[in-house]
Formats: C-alpha cells, structure tokens, sequence
C-alpha cells in the first residue's frame, strides 16, 4: 500500500514548485495516456483506454494558448485548459500515432498502428464542423512484419508527404500524394549492418535520410535514395555485451545537429559525431536506474520499462553557454522525469564530473511512461503517468 | 409511448443563461430562471413566449419552478418572471440559494437601473415579493409538490447551497444538475447523487469538451503573482463578490501567508466579512468535512493574516492584498482603489470572475489602458491586469463520472458547442449505451420512456401458479403464464382471477360449453356402456386425469372439465347416443375424447 499523500505535503510541494518552475498545469484525463504525440506546435494527439466500455479512444487536444509565452506578458489570456478538438474510437489498441502532413487528405491526419492488426491505420482529425475521429484509411503492410511489439516499427511523416514503416531489414514507403491507395515501395536496408531482431526507434532527416536504432544496439545511417553507398553506422559499446547479459539490455537513441547520442539501460550515455568515424564516449548517468515497484509491468531486468524508454535533445537549440545539448530521459520505472546535460570538457570547471543533471521532475505520484518536449517553446515538456495524469511544465534554468 | 419533453428557453444559441421548461408526465416544471449578464435589452430575460403564446398564463401552465444556485445566470431573471410576466404556484430553491438569492438580485438591479440606467426593470419590493413565494429544501428532502409531483435535492458543490435536483412524477424520473463540481475544493465538498437511474439527466456542457488544469496548479499561478507582486513592494487589488470564490481564495492566501511566513498585510472589505461568516456560520452543513471539523475549534473563515480594511489604508505605502467588492469593479470600494492604484506599473489587479461587458472589470479585461468616467476623470491603466478562472466546474472527465454515478437512460446536454455535438453523442453513447440529446434554445426535445407499471395480483391467482409450477422460485429465463382479467380501479391495475373480477364488476360469469353427440350400436344396458367408455377413457387418457363414473349413464374427465352423458336412443333397441360436452378452454381435451367416442361406432 502507498502511504497516503497529505494535502499538507501537496501544498509543501506546490510552493516549493514556484521557484523551479516558471509554468506547471496538471491535467487528469479520463485514462492513462497510453500513446500520446506532439502533433503540431498547437496540438497533441493521445490514445488510451476508457475505463467504462474498455474501448481505446484516440483524443485530440489543443494546447493551452497560455502555455505559449506571448510579447505582452499580461495574462489577458484566459485559458489553461486543453480543449478537446475532435474525438473518436479506434477498433484495438494504438501503439503508435505519427503526424501526417499532406496534401490530398482535408484536414489533419495522423498514421497509427494498432494492437493486433497488420495494417497502418489512417485517421483523420476533425475540423471546424465536425469533431469526430474518423477511420481514414488502411493500408495493409506484408504479414512477415511483426506489428506487435510497440516500437519494433518506426512510423514517420515526412514533409514530403510519404509514410515509412521500418523493420530490421527494410522499409516501406507510401507516397500520400497519389490518388489511389497508395502501393507501398520496399526498400532493403544495407545487409552489412545488422540491426538485430527489430528497430527500436527510426529518426527522419530530410531528404529520406534516416537513423535506425536496432535492438543490438546499433544506429545505422541510410540515405534511401542511395542504397548502394557504403553505410554509416554507430554502436553502443554495450552492444558486444547483450549475449553475456543476464539482465536484457535496452537502448535508445537520439540525434541532434552532429551528435549522435545512444542510451543503454544500464545508465550509459554515448556520444557519437556523425562526421567522424571514431569510437563514442560513453559514461554513466547520474540518474538512478533501478525499479519502484514490485510490479513487472513491461519491464526489463533492471528496472527499465521496454515499451517507454527513450532519450530526447532539446530541439531548441539553447543550452546556456555550452555547446553540449540538453535531453530528456524517460521510461525509467519512476514518477520522475530527468534533464540532463553533457558537460563540455574544455570549458568546464568541474572535470570529474560528465553529465549533469540539470532538472528532476517529481510532480508526478506514479510511474511516468512518456516524457516529450515540445518543439519550439523553450524548456516546455508534456509527461504522462499511469495515474491518468498529463503534466504540461517548463523549467527554470 | 409516454414522453419527456425539454424545451430550453431564451433568444439564439447563447451561452450564459439558464432556464429551461420540462414536461413529464402531465406536469410542467421551470429549471432555473437565468439572466443573459451581456444583453441589455429584452434578450437578458428568457422569452416566456413558447407559454404565454398558448393562451396560458405561467402560474396555470407551471406545477412549480426550481431555482439550482444563486449565480445569477441561473436566477437572475426570477423576480422578472414571477412579479412582470407573473407567475403564483411555488418556487424551490436549498436554504442557502434563498438566503443569498436577494442579496445578489438587488446588487445586480442597483447596477443595472442606477449605473446603467435600465428602465423595465424589476424592483426591490418585486424582489421581496418575489422571495416569499419560495419554498425552501433540504438536502436529500422528498418534497411533493402535489400528489404526483416529487422533487428531491442532492448536493452539487460549485457555490454555497447549489442542488442537483431529481424531479419524479409516477414512474418516470429527471434529473436536473444545474452547474457542479466532481472534485472538492477548500470549502466545499464535491457533488454527490445516488444511482437513481432517471430516465433522463440535464447537464449542462460548457466543459463537456475541455480539459482543465488542476485547481493547484491554477492556485499556484495566482499565489505566485502574488507573490511577486508584494516582493516587488506592488499592490494587489482582487475585486470580488462577497460570497464564491472570496472565501476560497482567502483560505488559500491564509494558509500560504502561514507556511512562508509573510508580513505583506492582506485586507478584506469590512463590511462583507461579516456577512459572508454569517452566512457560512449558518450554513455550515454545506460546507466540506475539513470545515466542519475545524470549526468546533476555531472559525475557518476568522483569519489571522486577514484584516478589515478602512479606506484610508488606500494611500498607505508598501505592499498589501486587498478583497474588495464589487466583483466587475463597475462602483464602490474596489473602483475606488482601482482609481488610486491602476497608474502605478507596480500594481496589479487579478479578476477572479466573469464581468459584464461595460464595467469597468470587462473593459481592462479586453486590454484598455485608458478608463474614462462620466465625471470627466481619465484613469490610466499601467497595473498589471491578470485573470484567473477558479469557477468550479465539471469538466469532461466530472461529465462522464457523473453519468456512471446516476446511470440515466437517456443524456441532456445544454449549452455545448453545436459543433462538438456529433463528438460528445458518440463518445456518450460508445461508454454508456444511451442516447444523448443537445436541444438549441427554442427546440423542443422529446425523450421516449419506457416506464415500468405496476400491478396488483390477486393472491389465488399467485398460489395457482406456485401449484402449477411446484412452488418453484421464478427463472427469468423462462416466461411463466398466468390467466387473469386485469382491472383498473382508482388509478391502480390489479389482475384478479375470473370469478373475483366478475364479482368486482357486478358482472354474471357466462360459460360457454359445447357438446357433440354420437350414437354407436351397444347391446346391454346403459351402464355396461358407460363402463365401456369410462376403461377406453382410463387407458387412453394420462394417468394423472382423473375419470370418474358418475352414474350409471355419466362419465366425469378430470373433475368436470368434459362430461358425457350416455343415453338411449329411444325407439331403438341397441343404438345409443353419446354426448361429449366440455367447455371452450377445454377445447382440446374435449375434442380428443370426441374423437374416440367417434371411432367407437
């Protein structure tokens, strides 16, 4: 049993808040966020399941307009509330949601895949006369594909209006500007590399230049247009050690500017530069790794949850005086989400010390299962728990 | 089919008052009786039109009106309709609303005909007049109204004295929440009903499509600014009602002033401290549990950081929180301060509330930075201006925990957005299986009910049946049949068994029997015949039915239910004739014995 959280220590922690947050809303949902995905600047779209009929809603929410810091800062605004702007009801569950950004659908839509289906699912999100979610279209992917594992398949939106769905092995393009459904255009990955049993986690650049995080803990770097050019690729000092394990090794990664930055579940945090070639730096976290609870809700032997953990950089590009980058992690079996940053050894006053530990999140009671930054207001991040809450907050540097 | 019909009342697809007119079974009820704060002309009030235009006056066509909460968008319009339109049967409204109903009424009529010059406008002995007809409630309270009309009160949380109400007439049942609130704040608890599964739950959806920030991290933003302001040595002016949120926002200051241990002094206008304790005094049952158990030792509303404010503290230098009244800064002690402090940038002024369009409170609002007054004066707005909304209200998740609660068979939703419509019935519809209706104002919505009726069994009716069915218990599974004639008699069914209704009625049971005759050749006497048939019956029959010889020339099957009679044909030696007589529901039986008796020849 939890010890029972007192008002009083509510309040302590509420005004304790005021110096270390220059924003903080807490929202509740009417369930757990399974899924959910910064859509646009205005907008997130999340999915979970409802407590009544057990059906899997898919929700889209515009942002608070007073999250986004205007010239006159007179709070003349009024809202901080999320506004439901369109609604509807998904046949299964929804692992994954992805923006899609083209032209011949009206409106916004978004590309999901689904529990138990062997399809990339299609929705489109309401507009000014209609709220409703509705099933846009379907488009079937190989059966040799495995769809059930969360994040064994990278879905993306590219500005250039395509969806790819990545495995191990290859990926599939969809063209969203054809008229017909659209026939998907398989490409091979490069067979030198090995990206293990399935990607983890796929990155897009532009110009179908992408990253591919497999669970060996290798990134490969692939230009699609280019398929016979020798491939790029980093690894995880970790990987070798995956057979040795007794304990399942995760890895996650992340890519901003040159940096190339891998996250091992046993606290490791390697960088990489794109343009050389050159071994990564690995060192440890000043983060705690370990489980919470007794449950073993998808986690792996050392704490860590399969299905939520990640590293993301700051895509605003301010990181104080440093050059180093800021990032978040999540999917750590804790109510606490982590901002870190490297400290850049040449100018540094500290030499002992590798990454520090800018800000800890703790507002949230429960395990978080997403942390995400939002991408233009500075220091802006959504997180997620199992309690059905969605925190919106920005940091104080 | 028996219907429940809603018509919401009032000009346009406007959000902002509420008053709508239900119709169950024969009765009519008024649900709330609001005011539109943003019109001034005809448009304020709702348009009785939809009655009146009926040739009936509202006291004839109205059983009774309810009144859910003192917000003036819910009773505003109520001495207009009773003393101006007129209207004489009763009005319900918790103790609460009717204590502080009036006090609202007549600042809001001061403020309309005074500051704003209103004409056509209802008067403060209309208001007193208006607030004798009223019948006050208690809480969970079964109140008939007449005979057939039982209303029933629940609590609401949102504002001090705001009710849920159930209206029930017969077997059908509505419930009316007026506005609400699922999570308990500082001072009041949250809202509370019973599963009592109306046919059909009103709910207003302002917030059916939002999803609102935690009432902490609200409360955060407004301490922080605060406290910003007084570190900063800046006055802070929050203009408010007496009785709502004031209450709630100086337990909040209290107890954050106490934690962080601020000198800064905070005043609340003298006058209305009073009034408003008084109040909560009285009605403390209303208020939350941490309330309530506080107040044995000390009065949650006496403050140690809050003191009564004198007007010549205005000028006093330094930092300091005011309360002041009026809430939209439109007379009075707030506009006063406003006028000394809005030049200075230090300043800052948090409105904690709606304001009408025209006060001075909706003006800064929208941004001006020049105020002028009818005496020339021209104040400049250098003040911080800030709003913060801490109206408690349900939002979509408080929507849906209140439909689980009560369970309704059919959802009303009023003032949602018409664009979220499709969204929210299918959402309701997909979680609970049950329709959900958005009427616009002026549209008349009707709900079909399938009301249970009850009826009265006569007992010898129900012990056949439990000998029918070996007195075992009733299986839902299987139907069971049971003949009676059903009686209506003062308003109530009853299924009596044939005789018993006959007797009810005055009125001679008939029977109708029939007989077929058949003439076989026998030689001997009546009686061997007789036995003859009686053995064929016996061996032919169920073993279970008794045949019995009643005579020598009469056969008896299962104790009367077919008889025959054997009779000699006269003037014949051997031919006799055979009657088989049963009566029409035994028709089966009767016609299988005739059969027989048929290929006996």
């Amino acid at each position: 049993m939890e010890p029972k959280i007192l008002e009083e220590d509510r309040d302590e922690w509420i005004y304790n808040s005021m110096k270390k947050y220059s924003n903080l809303y807490m929202f509740e949902l009417e369930f757990p966020a399974d899924v959910f995905e910064v859509i646009d600047e205005m907008s997130i779209c999340l999915s979970g399941c409802q407590p009544y009929s057990k059906k899997t809603e898919i929700l889209q929410l515009a942002l608070p307009p007073k999250l986004f810091p205007k010239d006159i800062e007179e709070g003349l605004c009024k809202d901080r509330d999320f506004q439901i702007v369109s609604g509807g009801y998904a046949s299964s569950n929804i692992l994954q949601i992805k923006p899609v950004k083209s032209s011949s659908c009206s409106g916004s839509v978004v590309a999901c895949t689904q529990g138990g289906e062997n399809s990339v699912t299609l929705y489109q999100l309401g507009d000014e006369n209609c709220a409703v979610i509705k099933e846009f279209c379907k488009l079937p992917v190989s059966p040799s594909l495995d769809l059930h594992a969360k994040q064994s398949l990278g879905i993306l939106a590219t500005t250039e209006s395509s969806l790819f769905l990545g495995t191990s092995s290859s990926v599939q393009e969809w063209d969203l500007n054809s008229a017909s459904p659209p026939v998907p255009l398989r490409h091979a990955l490069p067979s030198s590399i090995s990206l293990g049993e399935k990607v983890t986690k796929i990155k897009l650049l532009e110009n179908k230049t992408m990253f591919f995080l497999g669970d060996n803990g290798v990134v490969l770097l692939h230009d699609l247009r280019t398929p016979s050019s020798s491939p790029i690729s980093f690894t995880s000092s970790k990987s070798t050690s995956i057979s040795k394990a007794e304990v399942e090794i995760l890895f996650s990664f992340d890519t901003i500017c040159d940096t190339v930055a891998i996250l091992d579940s046993y606290g490791g945090y390697e960088k990489f530069d794109v343009r050389q070639p050159s071994p990564g730096v690995r060192v440890g976290l000043p983060v705690v790794f370990g489980g919470s609870g007794d449950d073993d809700v998808g986690k792996t032997g050392s704490g860590v949850l399969r299905d939520s953990f990640n590293i993301q950089f700051s895509p605003s590009s301010q990181q104080g005086s440093s050059t180093e980058p800021v990032f978040l992690v999540s999917g750590l079996d804790s109510s606490q989400v982590h901002i870190l940053q490297g400290v850049d050894h040449q100018s540094s006053s500290s030499p002992g010390v590798d990454v520090d530990a800018l800000f800890v999140h703790d507002g949230h009671s429960k395990r978080v299962t997403a942390a995400v930054f939002h991408p233009s207001v500075e220091r802006l991040i959504f997180s997620a728990s199992v309690d059905s809450m969605l925190h919106a907050w920005q940091y104080i540097q | 089919m028996p219907e429940i019909k809603l018509i919401p009342l009032g000009a346009g697809q406007d959000v902002g008052r509420s008053c709508l007119l239900l119709s169950i079974g024969q009765k009519n009820v008024m649900l709330d009786c609001g005011m539109h704060m943003g019109f001034n002309d005809e448009r304020k009030f709702p348009d009785f039109s939809v009655i009146t235009n009926s040739k009936m006056n509202l006291t004839e066509y109205l059983d009774c009106v309810i009144i859910s909460h003192f917000h003036l968008d819910h009773c505003g319009a109520l001495p207009f309709m009773t003393e101006m339109v007129g209207y004489n049967g009763p009005i319900y409204m918790t103790h609460p609303t009717k204590a502080i109903c009036p006090i609202l009424l007549d600042d809001m009529r001061k403020v309309c005909v005074e500051r704003k010059g209103e004409t056509n406008f209802f008067t403060q002995q209309m208001i007193k007049d208006c607030m004798k007809k009223v019948v006050a409630v208690n809480l969970h309270q079964t109140l008939m109204v007449d005979d057939e009309l039982e209303i029933k009160a629940y609590y609401a949380g949102h504002v001090l004295g705001a009710a849920m109400f159930r209206i029930r007439v017969g077997e059908e049942s509505v419930v009316y929440t007026g506005d609400y609130n699922m999570t308990p704040d500082r001072h009041l608890g949250a809202a509370w009903i019973d599963r009592c599964r109306p046919d059909l739950l009103i709910t207003e959806s302002t917030y059916a499509t939002t999803i609102r920030d935690s009432k902490r991290c609200r409360e955060r933003d407004f301490l922080k600014k605060v406290h910003d302001c007084v570190d900063k040595g800046g006055k802070v002016l929050i203009p408010v009602f007496a009785l709502g949120r004031a209450q709630e926002l100086c337990i909040l200051l209290e107890t954050y002033w106490e934690r962080m241990n601020l000198k800064v002094p905070i005043y609340f206008a003298a006058g209305l401290t009073e009034k408003a304790n008084n109040f909560y005094k009285m009605f403390i049952t209303w208020t939350n549990q941490k309330i309530k158990k506080t107040f044995v030792h000390r009065n949650m509303f006496e403050f140690k950081h809050i003191k009564p404010f004198d007007k010549q503290f205005i000028d006093n230098p330094g930092a300091m929180v005011v309360f002041a009244t009026p809430g939209m800064l439109h007379a009075g002690l707030s506009l006063q301060i406003f006028k000394k402090w809005a030049p200075n940038e230090n300043n800052m002024v948090i409105m904690p509330g709606y304001c009408v369009s025209g006060t001075v409170g909706s003006k800064i609002l929208s941004g001006h930075k020049k105020i002028e007054f009818e005496n020339g004066q021209v104040v400049e707005v250098k003040m911080s201006v800030q709003y913060m909304s801490f109206s408690a209200h349900a939002d979509a998740k408080g929507i849906m925990q209140l439909i689980h609660y009560c369970q309704p068979k059919n959802v009303l939703l009023v003032h949602g957005e018409a664009a979220k419509m499709e969204f929210l019935k299918q959402k309701i519809n997909q979680e609970f299986k049950v329709e959900c209706y958005m009427p616009a104002n002026g549209e008349t919505c009707t709900i079909t009910t399938n009301p249970d009726i009850p009826l009265d069994i006569a007992v010898p009716i129900i012990n056949k049946e439990e000998t029918e069915y070996d007195q075992q218990p009733p299986d839902p599974k299987r139907q069971r049949l049971v003949h009676g004639v059903m009686i209506m008699k003062d308003n109530r069914l009853k299924i009596l068994d044939v005789e018993s209704a006959g007797a009810e009625l005055g009125l001679p049971r008939h029977v109708m029997r029939f007989t077929e005759k058949v003439t076989i050749r026998e030689f001997g006497a009546i009686s061997r015949v007789t036995d003859k048939i009686g053995a064929l019956l016996r061996t032919r029959l169920n073993a279970s039915t008794p045949v019995d010889t009643l005579s020598e020339n009469e056969i008896s099957v299962d104790g009367g239910r077919v008889t025959l009679k054997i009779n000699p044909v006269p003037k014949t030696e051997t031919a006799k004739e055979i009657c088989t007589t049963w009566g029409m529901e035994d028709d089966e039986l009767g016609a299988f014995i005739f059969a027989l008796m048929a290929n006996m020849t």
